[in-house]
């Protein structure tokens, strides 16, 4: 063997062995990071857990916007209406033309399983949470209102101005698209009501059901075992998780 | 091994030298800078005493706690008030009482984002303004005790989330992790 062999033998065993000496602390860098991610999920959103809303529109009252008014408190909004005001709940009257029966009821964001706005995002701004809430990273959305035009329920709002005062638990900014959270700062605190209910409530009307899909126990899985409800636009395949009675 | 010996080791000699007399400029200039005439940014804290982690882990790395807390509350559902690492616990402390912001010039975050010329777009969507429900932490009290969240779990979540340990310089080390259990 010649020298030139000897010596290139020599550098492939020294290169193997620095790669081995570089590569293992990497390695267990991502062991670590593997234990990490199991660690501590107590606490955050899981997917145990699927935020859901009901809606009876026989109890839900025409005229009546505690629901809506009670979102714009709890969330910083201005309560205005104009077409520029980003709104998370409208109120919709709804009749029947041929009947002339009619019926009111609120609509906001319904958290759609497959949501439509998620999959149009160019940029990830709009997510699902593990428990099925569907939000805007404000952080990351550029404001391009595809998620607007891909929704069917018409349910986000864009900021066209700058806001000001805006709520310690609720961040909101020009530029971006916003809709209802199903009030995610109560959730994470812990809380298992939103605003709306709770301004349903506080009128008599008890027409917001709120609570989780996943619990047989809870208070609005109990409604919809007993009583029939339906999606709007069923037909779309998306799998809300707001659900009415009575339309 | 002859050729070895000049082919190899005299640049890696000559490289050597050439590092340490860099390092050692660098050691050079960072010795100069405190005794110089370099104006320092003016910053109150406000609030005395100690915040979440201390000063200079706080001057290195507050951006960095903030950019593992906007993860953890916007996609895992964080609580903001009850996580020590959240903005509105940055904001409630180091508020100045004088124009209730920290983003006033001279306030607690402006002075020191002026002085380095960096642009805080934090408050167009945050509120600068304590929050009006006082948060259930306060740096003097046990965050276990107050929220029933571990902090030491809270940290080791965060390095292991960004899968950088080694950029959070002093962070895993168990000086530290010591400080964030109190």
């Amino acid at each position: 063997m010649s020298d030139i062999d000897n010596y290139r033998r020599r550098f492939m065993t020294g290169v193997v062995g620095v790669a081995a000496t570089v590569s293992l602390p990497a390695g267990l860098l991502f062991w670590q990071t593997a234990e990490g991610k199991s660690n501590d999920d107590a606490g955050l959103a899981s997917a145990k857990t699927r935020w859901g809303m009901l809606i009876d529109t026989t109890k839900c009252a025409t005229g009546c916007d505690a629901c809506v008014r009670g979102c714009d408190q709890e969330n910083g909004l201005s309560g205005k209406t104009s077409p520029t005001s980003p709104q998370w709940i409208r109120k919709v009257q709804v009749s029947n033309p041929s009947t002339g029966n009619g019926f009111s009821l609120p609509m906001m964001c319904q958290h759609c399983e497959e949501p439509p706005c998620v999959d149009v995002c160019p940029t990830g701004a709009s997510f699902k949470r593990a428990d099925g809430i569907v939000l805007v990273d404000r952080h990351i959305c550029i404001g391009c209102r595809y998620c607007m035009m891909a929704c069917p329920y018409k349910a986000r709002s864009f900021i066209h101005q700058p806001v000001t005062d805006q709520l310690a638990e609720v961040p909101r900014g020009q530029g971006c698209v916003e809709s209802c959270t199903f009030c995610v700062q109560r959730i994470d605190e812990g809380k298992t009501t939103t605003a709306c209910q709770d301004a349903c409530n506080a009128e008599g009307h008890q027409a917001i059901y709120f609570g989780d899909l996943k619990d047989p126990n809870s208070e609005i899985s109990k409604q919809l075992a007993q009583y029939s409800s339906q999606e709007v636009l069923p037909n779309l395949d998306l799998h809300t998780g707001v659900r009415y009675q009575g339309i | 091994m002859k050729k070895l010996l000049t082919e190899w080791l005299k640049p890696a000699a000559w490289g050597t030298l050439i590092l340490m007399c860099a390092m050692s400029m660098g050691h050079a200039a960072e010795n100069t800078q405190n005794t110089s005439d370099v104006p320092q940014p003016n910053v109150t804290a406000i609030k005395g005493g100690k915040c979440v982690e201390n000063t200079e882990f706080m001057r290195k790395n507050h951006m960095k706690l903030l950019m593992h807390h906007r993860i953890t509350a916007v996609h895992k559902g964080d609580n903001q008030l009850a996580d020590k690492y959240s903005i509105i616990n940055c904001v409630n402390c180091h508020a100045n009482p004088k124009d209730n912001s920290v983003v006033g010039p001279g306030d607690f975050c402006q002075s020191c984002h002026a002085y380095a010329a960096v642009k805080i777009t934090c408050f167009e969507c945050h509120s600068s303004k304590p929050s009006a429900t006082p948060s259930p932490f306060h740096a003097t009290t046990s965050m276990v005790g107050a929220t029933g969240k571990d902090p030491h779990a809270t940290m080791v979540h965060y390095l292991a989330y960004h899968e950088h340990p080694q950029n959070l310089n002093s962070g895993l080390s168990a000086k530290d992790l010591a400080g964030v259990t109190q």
